[in-house]
């Protein structure tokens, strides 16, 4: 692994942003976010809920604009074009602070941050109806799909690259399963009438099918191998009469499988918790602008 | 550079031609192939420069060989133009073999020293003057000097040494040519035979072990020698050293280059330093390094200028690289899935390669590098003819039909607007654009579609163009790396990459725009 090492090296000297864990940063801020609560610091004494509220909506406003910058080109590139007509020191800074990386620190930081107006927001209220009791529950909700999403965009990656004969894309999947399963058939051409039931019985079934996404996912959070346990259990499954080599070859497909439903469900754990994550936001946004129009339209500015 | 086409008469344009000593025993048919080539060939024709204005401009990748018609032209100075030029080209001189025959930037800068014709004759039009074997002959010597010595210039072992050294060597130099992969220059253990200098591309040192393992040692790019321990040591070769792709070689004869090293002493002195850096070496690169850099010649990674490198430790899978670089261009150019070295992928997108097949495969020079080393398609020159696709190693470039060609381009205008980061091409059309363009602050866009030719002209539309990542040019990022939101893709030289194993040296001229500042 030293050669690795020096290529990583290499490649950090290259980089020239900060690439700590994005857990470290989170976890900052929640430390920030705890000590700011307990030093018991309140709003300005004139601030009313309005004024809270408004604060409140302007730091999720502020979050939101990640995605704003991560889908929308446009955005990107009248960025780019007020920094091309910086002076050159000023336009790279302002370059370097546009990159995503950037952006999703600080997405994270206001997502946290948003806390504290909500929370002077809360104490300014009237009492809470069923709608605001909802939205509480609904930014609870996000905040912990938002943590959930940092830890598994922090220590997926890893987690998957380290088992062997990973696919980096979804899509590949597939293919690569149809591949096997031709590969596994072809494996059996020839072979003895026993060989051949044994396979149809023990092996077919764990081509075709798919192995549970909870276990799979278990398997995740616990960084077992899900493979162990049906590799072992075909070992003791290997007919008299056959050859040791093809049912090798064959456990060893049948792993290979198992390794690529894994592989898929990780990948899809890493893209569908920002789905999850969508959705809350969605809900928050309506509920927020029910909100918002139900205190107006009873309490007025 | 404003220089005009001149329009002049095939006649008087031989007339002109018949003072440059390579043209002079053209036949009448190979003197019709040429008068005729002219109106066809992109890039082939007279130009007329003002006095002082640059002709070539050192750097550049402009791959023409240049005949003065009329006129004079000099090597400038690129830090001091007040200073004497070096060199003076008058009618009928020729410059600009380096770059035409070998691919390589500029080597300095020529201005006209008076108002001066010059003839261009494009890379890919080389073959008019060629099919004349006085003009190959003479353009070959021409080519072995000038690249010699040019190379003698910048090779550290040679540095301060006297004129005189350089010029008592080039006779005994010359210029082997390889196109394979693989090609055993120098076999480990038989009797040297010379000493080598890369002069373009690369070459394998591989060594084979007591214990009969090989071990890649390193690669040596252009500029970088080879054989001197067969010449001041044993007198056997110590390594084999193997080609790396197409590369071309100077080798010194065996029995010159002694006689130079006992006429000057820092010579051997600086090759027994070297001796000894490599030597060490060996014990430096492990079982698992040597795999590594045999794997990363294998796929062309060592040779990549402007490498996608993606950390699969950081990438999430997101694929808002892909998407960045759809909505910036249209389509996109780059596939998230290809070699895997440990936990880096290097994607399918384009390397910008030291020595790019598709540039060479190219038939009417549409296929170009700018100064800063990328490579970008001229689709004025284009035919569609998809021989770069072919050439391409690495399955980076993609030919796409022409409508969803247009409708890309169109897509990338729509997006980037009137001159947002670099002034629009003269020969792009405006458009008027929608009321919410011009909310946007659009103005009046000009899209860059593919030029529209005169109705006379119009006679081919390519039925598909080539596509490939060509760095986000004319935008102040790259677009896969400045959106990726982990970090985990960015863009690196090869030889950035192997910096801290040794094994190869950097050039480190492609632009990187992230990390300009």
């Amino acid at each position: 692994m030293e050669a690795q090492g020096a290529l990583g090296a290499s490649i950090d000297a290259v980089r020239r942003t900060p690439q700590g864990r994005l857990s470290v940063w989170l976890a900052g801020c929640l430390a920030a976010l705890v000590a700011f609560y307990l030093s018991g610091f309140r709003h300005p004494p004139g601030w009313g809920s309005l004024r809270t509220g408004c604060l409140t909506l302007a730091v999720f406003a502020l979050a939101a604009l990640y995605r704003v910058r991560k889908r929308w080109t446009w955005w990107d590139l009248r960025t780019m074009w007020f920094g091309a007509r910086l002076p050159a020191r000023l336009g790279g800074w302002w370059r370097r602070a546009d990159r995503l990386e950037t952006w999703r620190h600080v997405h994270i930081a206001a997502g946290l941050g948003v806390m504290i107006p909500l929370w002077w927001h809360i104490q300014e209220g009237a009492g809470a109806s069923r709608l605001e009791i909802v939205l509480l529950a609904i930014v609870g909700l996000l905040l912990v799909s938002g943590v959930s999403g940092v830890l598994i965009q922090d220590f997926l990656p890893h987690a998957m690259r380290i088992r062997p004969g990973y696919e980096v894309r979804l899509e590949d999947i597939e293919g690569a399963l149809h591949d096997l399963y031709v590969e596994a058939e072809e494996a059996i051409l020839g072979r003895p009438e026993a060989f051949v039931q044994t396979y149809l019985r023990d092996i077919r079934p764990l081509m075709l099918g798919s192995p549970r996404s909870a276990a799979l996912l278990w398997a995740t959070l616990t960084g077992s191998d899900p493979t162990t346990a049906v590799t072992d259990r075909l070992a003791h499954r290997q007919p008299e009469t056959s050859d040791p080599a093809a049912w090798e070859r064959l456990t060893k497909l049948v792993e290979r499988k198992l390794r690529l439903d894994h592989n898929r469900v990780n990948l899809r754990l890493s893209r569908g918790w920002v789905s999850a994550h969508l959705v809350l936001v969605v809900l928050l946004a309506v509920l927020v602008s029910f909100h918002i129009a139900g205190a107006l339209y009873f309490a007025g500015l | 550079m404003t220089a005009q086409s001149a329009a002049t008469a095939p006649d008087e344009l031989w007339r002109l031609l018949q003072q440059c000593d390579a043209l002079r025993t053209f036949s009448e048919r190979e003197r019709e192939a040429l008068l005729t080539a002219i109106p066809h060939e992109p890039g082939m024709g007279v130009r007329r420069f003002a006095a002082r204005e640059l002709i070539c401009r050192k750097g550049e990748y402009e791959l023409s060989l240049c005949i003065v018609l009329e006129g004079c032209a000099a090597v400038v100075n690129d830090v001091d133009p007040a200073l004497p030029p070096t060199a003076i080209f008058m009618p009928g001189s020729i410059f600009g073999e380096l770059g035409a025959m070998r691919g390589r930037p500029r080597s300095s800068d020529v201005a006209a020293l008076a108002p001066t014709l010059v003839f261009f004759v494009p890379r890919h039009a080389l073959k008019y003057l060629e099919v004349n074997e006085y003009a190959r002959n003479l353009l070959a010597e021409r080519y072995r000097e000038h690249a010699v010595r040019a190379m003698m210039h910048q090779v550290d072992l040679f540095a301060a040494l006297p004129r005189e050294f350089i010029d008592r060597l080039i006779p005994h130099c010359r210029i082997e040519r390889h196109d394979l992969r693989g090609v055993p220059v120098v076999q480990q253990g038989a009797e040297g035979t010379g000493f080598y200098i890369v002069l373009d591309g690369f070459v394998q040192v591989v060594r084979q072990r007591d214990d009969q393992q090989n071990r890649v040692l390193a690669y040596l790019r252009e500029g970088e020698c080879f054989g001197e321990m067969s010449l001041l040591g044993s007198g056997f070769a110590w390594a084999s050293v193997l080609t790396a792709g197409k590369c071309e070689l100077i080798k010194i004869d065996k029995d010159g280059f002694r006689e130079l090293c006992r006429d000057f002493p820092a010579v051997e002195q600086r090759l027994r330093e070297v001796i000894a850096r490599r030597q060490e070496q060996e014990n430096r690169v492990t079982a698992e390094l040597s795999e590594l850099l045999e794997k990363s010649g294998q796929l062309g990674i060592i040779q990549a200028e402007a490498l996608l490198v993606m950390d699969l430790d950081r990438c999430t899978g997101c694929d808002n690289c892909v998407s960045a670089c759809e909505s910036l261009h249209g389509r996109s150019r780059l596939i998230r899935n290809g070699v895997q070295i440990g936990q880096y992928l290097v994607p399918a997108a384009c390397r910008h390669c030291d020595d790019p097949k598709c540039m060479n495969a190219c038939p009417t020079g549409a296929v170009r590098r700018r100064a800063e080393g990328e490579i970008y398609f001229d689709y004025e020159a284009c035919i569609g003819c998809g021989n770069c696709a072919i050439a391409c190693p690495f399955d980076t470039i993609m030919m796409i039909d022409t409508p969803v060609f247009d409708a890309a381009q169109a897509r990338k205008s729509a997006i980037m607007g009137r001159e947002f980061f670099r002034p629009p091409a003269p020969e792009s059309r405006e458009e008027p654009v929608g009321l919410l363009g011009q909310l946007l602050g659009r103005g009046r866009r000009k899209p860059l579609t593919r030029p529209q030719p005169a109705p006379a002209e119009a006679t081919h539309v390519p039925s598909s163009y080539p596509i490939k990542c060509d760095l986000c040019d004319g935008l102040p990022f790259m677009g896969c790396v400045h959106s990726c939101p982990t970090g985990a893709a960015m863009r690196i030289e090869a030889a950035e990459l192997f910096a801290n194993l040794h094994v190869v040296t950097s050039r480190a001229h492609v632009r990187r725009v992230e990390e300009a500042g």
